[in-house]
């Protein structure tokens, strides 16, 4: 295992898609507080009274961003050793296909870390001079961080598997790339489902002069039952979690949303490594 | 010119890609207005075709971009583009072969879509109900949006020797596109005025004056926003798929200058490519 | 003669690196032109220039006589089929359906010559068995049955045994023997295993660092190579007399040096010198394989 770690860490230092990814996540977040600034000009140039623009919001973006470029650079990073051939070296070479399987893991959890961390090493480097610091305090802001890390480690994780199973590079591209917008997407469109509140409250408004009063009455969109458990249920997947953690920083999101990541982690890689013992390679 | 395309649409035939990819776009159609039916049942929104048959505006570009790389990506996977060159095709004839044929498959998807929106979705929850010179202008349009589409991905695939390099180029810029249509759809829809209180104080009506939003764009910004927003595919997908276009012939016009910009460069930087 | 392929000044150069530096060669028509030269001389690189797949960045070439820069050049093109690198097969298509579209490409509207050409590669029997699934060797046929498939008159391999089994070997090399022979196809075959080249080959040119170091034909070759005597003598000219009165083939190196191509009783020819006043110095058995010959051409020690 250790063997295969060096020579896969080695790998990732002189790998193309991981420089490039990580050039991404952290030109983004030198590229974010710039934007928020000149927005921030722009607003008071405007007239508004209060133009300001915090760097949180910049700061929260992260784990919106790192699960897409994860996605790419598991499956190219991983996809090339089946194309490349490398994987029947390792197999060939007597290491065992569960421990080439955890080495894999281990690089993409490690990749999807440094991801993050390149984000936020650019969001606070660029983002403090300009923006002032975070406002957010401190606990909160590092239970965010961590949830969005383990989260991202959970994606690589499925990321992983997608890749260790399938021989095909280009195909292995398509579905990871796909499932990380999907459950980005699937994590807005549940948000804006689940938000929606019980009870519509009572309103007014003028009519002909007149005030007119609309009794408080229950919200049509409101999802209920069976359906609003298993919406619940996806909303805290990882991937779709990402907007739920975002909406909750100022409290702290709920203790279930990593344990819920690291729950899909262990079933991917244990599923996965299943599968890949079993699977004929070429 | 004509063998290349016989060839190519004897390989999409027999692809299981394509047919993959036609069954999901039909699936999708009969999902969409089942889901619609569904709300209406639930909810009892009042529906149309309208909101559903234009969809697939959305969408083409994601499936585009995931089918094209992968169809034509093969060519350089598999070496099988030298087989052509080798024989005397003319690079030309093989880029516009291989444009023609991702635009003949990515309309074969969009058919697709909207036969499924006709079997199910008119007996579930009605037909459309729209002026016909609309209908005709958003299907007219949206197929241009799709050859927009197609010459850029056609672009990228063509100029690209790896095809899981093309796969990942192409999604990644499709879901740019799709952000940047988000983003410019938001900034151009702050309303110019936020809305004006009104309180009853001590049973008085009082109307506080409408402020002006410091979001609203105006001026050059304005029209460079609405520019970029009716230029880019995605845009325009937004726009097609929920009707609210307002200028079909200036849309269309972009579309075509979109699809014509990135197949002259295309095709020119593929005629001094080095073929492995 | 009358030639397939010459190439005039050929050079192809990636940013720094010269692939190919100043190269002419030419194929006879009829030929099976064995192009021989270590990994990384050039030879896929001069192949991929006459496909058309890259453009040289100096000099040119002509197919049939038709310059490299004609406009006609496309036409001419639909005469040659090539195998370049690895098999260009579609993984997922089964070789009939390989064959109808690359048929398809040229134009020709029947499928009528596809079991017939399944034949000849030994292909038949594969059935609905995808491309992908098939053996090297497999793949490596039906490659060249696609280039096969517009009825070309010259037909580029690149490295065709290429990892191959014995067996593959030999199936190759009588395919493209019963090609040159039954067709009349030009071969131009890269390869660096001389040994199997030499069992195919009528020309050949030897390439190293992107330049054509040799071009002789089989005979030249086998001359050059032929197993011989070197004698050193104090005179050759009575050596020439006795030689020429032993009736065995020579030739004169220098004033005393000469190769005799024959077994001779060496006691034999030194009495005879001795009748002419002339000592026999040394006598030497000399045997140049293609290898050797090789090797001695591009100066031993390999770069790779």
């Amino acid at each position: 295992m250790r063997n295969l770690l060096a020579a896969g860490l080695f790998r990732l230092w002189r790998s193309k898609s991981f420089y490039a990814t990580l050039a991404v996540m952290a030109a983004v977040g030198a590229i974010e507080p710039i934007l928020g600034y000149t927005a921030m000009l722009d607003l008071a140039a405007g007239g508004a009274a209060d133009a300001f623009i915090s760097l949180d919001s910049r700061y929260l973006l992260f784990p919106f961003l790192s699960g897409i470029l994860l996605s790419i650079f598991c499956a190219l990073f991983v996809g090339a050793e089946h194309s490349d051939g490398a994987m029947r070296n390792k197999l060939a070479a007597g290491h065992r296909r569960g421990t080439v399987y955890l080495s894999n893991l281990i690089l993409c959890v490690t990749a999807g870390i440094l991801l993050c961390l390149g984000y936020i090493a650019a969001v606070l480097a660029v983002g403090i001079p300009l923006l002032g610091p975070l406002r957010i305090p401190l606990p909160l802001i590092l239970w965010y961080t961590f949830c969005s890390v383990v989260m991202t480690c959970a994606l690589a994780a499925v990321f992983t598997l997608a890749a260790m199973l399938c021989q095909n590079k280009a195909v292995t591209a398509v579905t990871c790339i796909s499932l990380a917008y999907f459950l980005l997407f699937l994590g807005i469109f549940l948000n804006s489902r689940l938000v929606e509140p019980e009870i519509q409250p009572e309103r007014q408004y003028v009519e002909d002069g007149q005030i007119v009063t609309l009794p408080a009455k229950p919200n049509p969109s409101y999802v209920r039952g069976m359906k609003r458990a298993v919406y619940q249920l996806l909303y805290d997947l990882p991937g779709c979690q990402t907007v739920q953690l975002a909406s909750t920083v100022d409290t702290g999101a709920p203790l279930r949303l990593p344990l819920w990541s690291l729950a899909a982690a262990a079933l991917s890689t244990g599923a996965g490594i299943l599968l890949f013992r079993r699977k004929d390679l070429k | 010119m004509t063998k290349l395309l016989s060839a190519n649409f004897l390989r999409l035939r027999k692809s299981r890609l394509f047919w993959g990819t036609l069954a999901l776009s039909f699936g999708f159609g009969a999902f969409m207005c089942v889901i619609r039916f569904w709300e209406h049942l639930e909810y009892g929104f009042a529906v149309s075709l309208n909101s559903v048959f234009f969809g697939f505006a959305m969408v083409a570009g994601i499936v585009s971009a995931a089918f094209i790389p992968l169809f034509f990506g093969t060519e350089y996977s598999d070496g099988t583009i030298r087989n052509k060159l080798t024989v005397g095709c003319s690079r030309i004839c093989v880029y516009f072969a291989g444009l023609i044929t991702s635009l003949g498959a990515a309309a074969a998807f969009f058919a697709a879509y909207l036969l499924a929106c006709t079997a199910v979705g008119i007996p579930l929850i009605g037909g459309l109900d729209l002026p016909a010179p609309a209908t005709a202008a958003a299907l007219t349009g949206s197929l241009l949006m799709t050859a927009a589409y197609c010459a850029i991905f056609t672009f990228v695939t063509m100029n690209c020797s790896r095809r899981s390099t093309s796969v990942v180029i192409c999604l990644l810029g499709m879901f740019l596109l799709l952000f940047a249509a988000v983003y410019l759809n938001a900034r151009l829809e702050a309303p110019e005025f936020l809305q004006g209180y009104e309180m009853s104080v001590n049973g008085e009506i009082v109307n506080a004056v409408p402020d002006p939003n410091p979001h609203f764009l105006r001026g050059t910004q304005r029209t460079v926003y609405q520019f970029l927003y009716d230029l880019i595919p995605m845009g325009q997908g937004i726009q097609y798929s929920n009707v609210s276009f307002t200028d079909p012939a200036r849309l269309m016009g972009l579309a075509a200058a979109v699809a014509v910009l990135f197949t002259a460069a295309g095709a020119a930087l593929f005629r001094r490519k080095d073929l492995k | 003669m009358e030639y397939v392929l010459t190439t005039q000044g050929l050079s192809k150069h990636y940013k720094d690196f010269k692939a190919l530096d100043d190269l002419s060669m030419h194929v006879p028509k009829g030929a099976i032109y064995g192009f021989v030269g270590r990994n990384g001389a050039g030879k896929t690189t001069l192949i991929r220039l006459i496909c058309g797949l890259q453009s040289p960045t100096a000099g040119t070439y002509a197919l049939y006589g038709v310059d490299s820069r004609d406009k006609g050049l496309p036409r001419v093109r639909r005469r040659m089929g090539a195998v370049v690198e690895t098999p260009s097969i579609y993984l997922d298509l089964t070789a009939r359906d390989n064959l109808r579209e690359q048929l398809r490409v040229l134009g020709v509207p029947s499928d009528d010559g596809i079991p017939q050409l399944l034949k000849l590669v030994g292909l038949e029997d594969t059935g609905n068995k995808k491309a992908r699934n098939f053996s090297l060797g497999m793949k490596q046929r039906l490659g060249i049955a696609v280039a096969l498939a517009g009825d070309p008159d010259f037909l580029v391999l690149d490295e065709p045994v290429n990892g191959l089994d014995p067996q593959g070997i030999i199936d190759i090399r009588e395919l493209i023997l019963k090609l040159n022979r039954e067709r009349n196809i030009t071969v131009l075959i890269s390869s660096h295993i001389l040994d199997e080249l030499s069992k195919l080959a009528t020309h050949y040119g030897f390439i190293d660092g992107g330049r054509m170091v040799k071009e002789l034909s089989a005979r030249e070759l086998e001359a050059a190579c032929r197993k011989c005597l070197r004698v050193e003598v104090t005179d050759t000219r009575p050596l020439a007399r006795v030689l020429d009165g032993m009736e065995v083939e020579y030739k004169i190196l220098s004033d005393g040096q000469a190769d005799v191509y024959a077994q001779v009783n060496i006691s034999q020819l030194s009495r005879a010198l001795d009748a002419e006043g002339c000592e026999l110095l040394s006598a030497q058995e000399r045997d140049e394989s293609l290898e050797s010959y090789f090797v001695n051409l591009v100066g031993g020690a390999g770069h790779d």
